[in-house]
């Protein structure tokens, strides 16, 4: 346990102190989170406001540490505006302790839930979309783009390990590996994994 | 045996946590009064103390901070405050930036446009004078840092 893990959990043991870490999840990470969200998806807070159906001063309000009450019913509305889920619970306070000594600010990121589950099905589906477009450029067949895996789908995957080094997952080299696997030249090198 | 991380003052001492990415420094007083520690000791609640420490855990850790969070003080230039709210009242710290550092010289509270202490502002100024002076001195604010005699 490191020295600042110690200091935490001796004061844990006074109960106002512990109630006082309740609040701060509240007052201190939720506008935190909040802004995290927002500008990871490149949003100003009028267009929040927009998918919240909130007023940008309210945003702006709940994007400061303990600027705005929120209610279950605000916080569930911006879950849907960004797509992400809401988790609403009691729990143990040794939770929250390991919670927050491994807090970093990437703990505060969350995927929508179209990049969280569009990339698993992405990685299910492109080793069979490779392996049947490398079968049909064996059998001489020319395939119709749609059937191809799309550079987003590729570039999305992270796993291009087998195409030939010169076309590994930069930008400029990720479209020239689109082009030349649309091209059918290096099909026959992209391995399933 | 002893704790090595005893300090001779009593308090006990944590070094600083690897995932930080700012350090904190408060100013201390010709006496050896931390004047940071010394005011959140004085806030009326523990619980205040658990917001205003969470809240200096997360900006430690945040690799830029935001004007929300950092805000330029109109007529002190090179000086910020850190904000934040906790029980319905608004808290300052008036400070400076260094190298990847936060010198913090006065906390205070802010409610209905009164700032308490009400000197607060004149205690920035002479505080920053003091340590460009080299006539008064830093030292070192640990987050969830307790001193003995609040333990």
């Amino acid at each position: 346990m490191n020295t600042t893990s110690s200091g935490l959990r001796k004061a844990v043991n006074d109960k106002d102190y512990r109630h006082g870490l309740v609040s701060a999840q509240i007052d201190i990470d939720l506008p935190f989170q909040l802004r995290r969200l927002r500008m990871q998806r490149g949003w100003t807070q009028p267009e929040l406001a927009e998918r919240a159906q909130m007023r940008q001063p309210r945003i702006s309000a709940m994007e400061k540490p303990g600027g705005a009450h929120f209610t279950l019913e605000t916080l569930r509305r911006l879950a849907e505006a960004f797509d992400v889920a809401l988790i609403v619970r009691f729990a143990p306070f040794g939770e929250l302790l390991e919670w927050s000594e491994r807090f970093n600010p990437e703990t505060f990121s969350v995927p929508a839930f179209d990049e969280e589950f569009g990339r698993i099905a992405s990685r299910a589906n492109l080793p069979i979309a490779i392996g049947a477009a490398a079968a049909a450029v064996a059998g001489g067949q020319r395939q119709s783009e749609e059937m191809l895996p799309s550079l987003d789908e590729l570039t999305s995957f992270g796993k291009i390990v087998s195409i030939d080094s010169k076309y590994r997952r930069r930008p400029e080299s990720a479209a020239t590996a689109a082009q030349v696997l649309h091209g059918h030249d290096l099909l026959g090198q992209a391995q399933a994994i | 045996m002893q704790d090595p991380s005893a300090r001779e003052d009593g308090l006990v001492s944590q070094n600083y946590d690897t995932v930080y990415v700012w350090k904190f420094k408060q100013f201390k007083t010709a006496s050896g009064r931390r004047v940071i520690c010394d005011w959140k000791k004085r806030f009326p609640s523990r619980r205040r103390q658990a917001i205003f420490d969470v809240f200096m855990d997360r900006i430690a850790k945040m690799n830029s901070w935001t004007v929300d969070d950092c805000k330029p003080i109109k007529n002190h230039p090179g000086c910020r405050e850190l904000r934040w709210t906790a029980e319905k009242v608004e808290h300052r710290i008036f400070g400076y930036f260094g190298e990847k550092e936060f010198f913090m010289m006065v906390g205070c509270t802010h409610k209905q446009k009164i700032y308490d202490p009400s000197s607060a502002f004149d205690t920035l100024d002479d505080r920053k004078k003091a340590v460009a002076n080299r006539t008064g001195q830093v030292d070192e604010y640990n987050v969830f840092w307790t001193p003995k005699s609040s333990q």
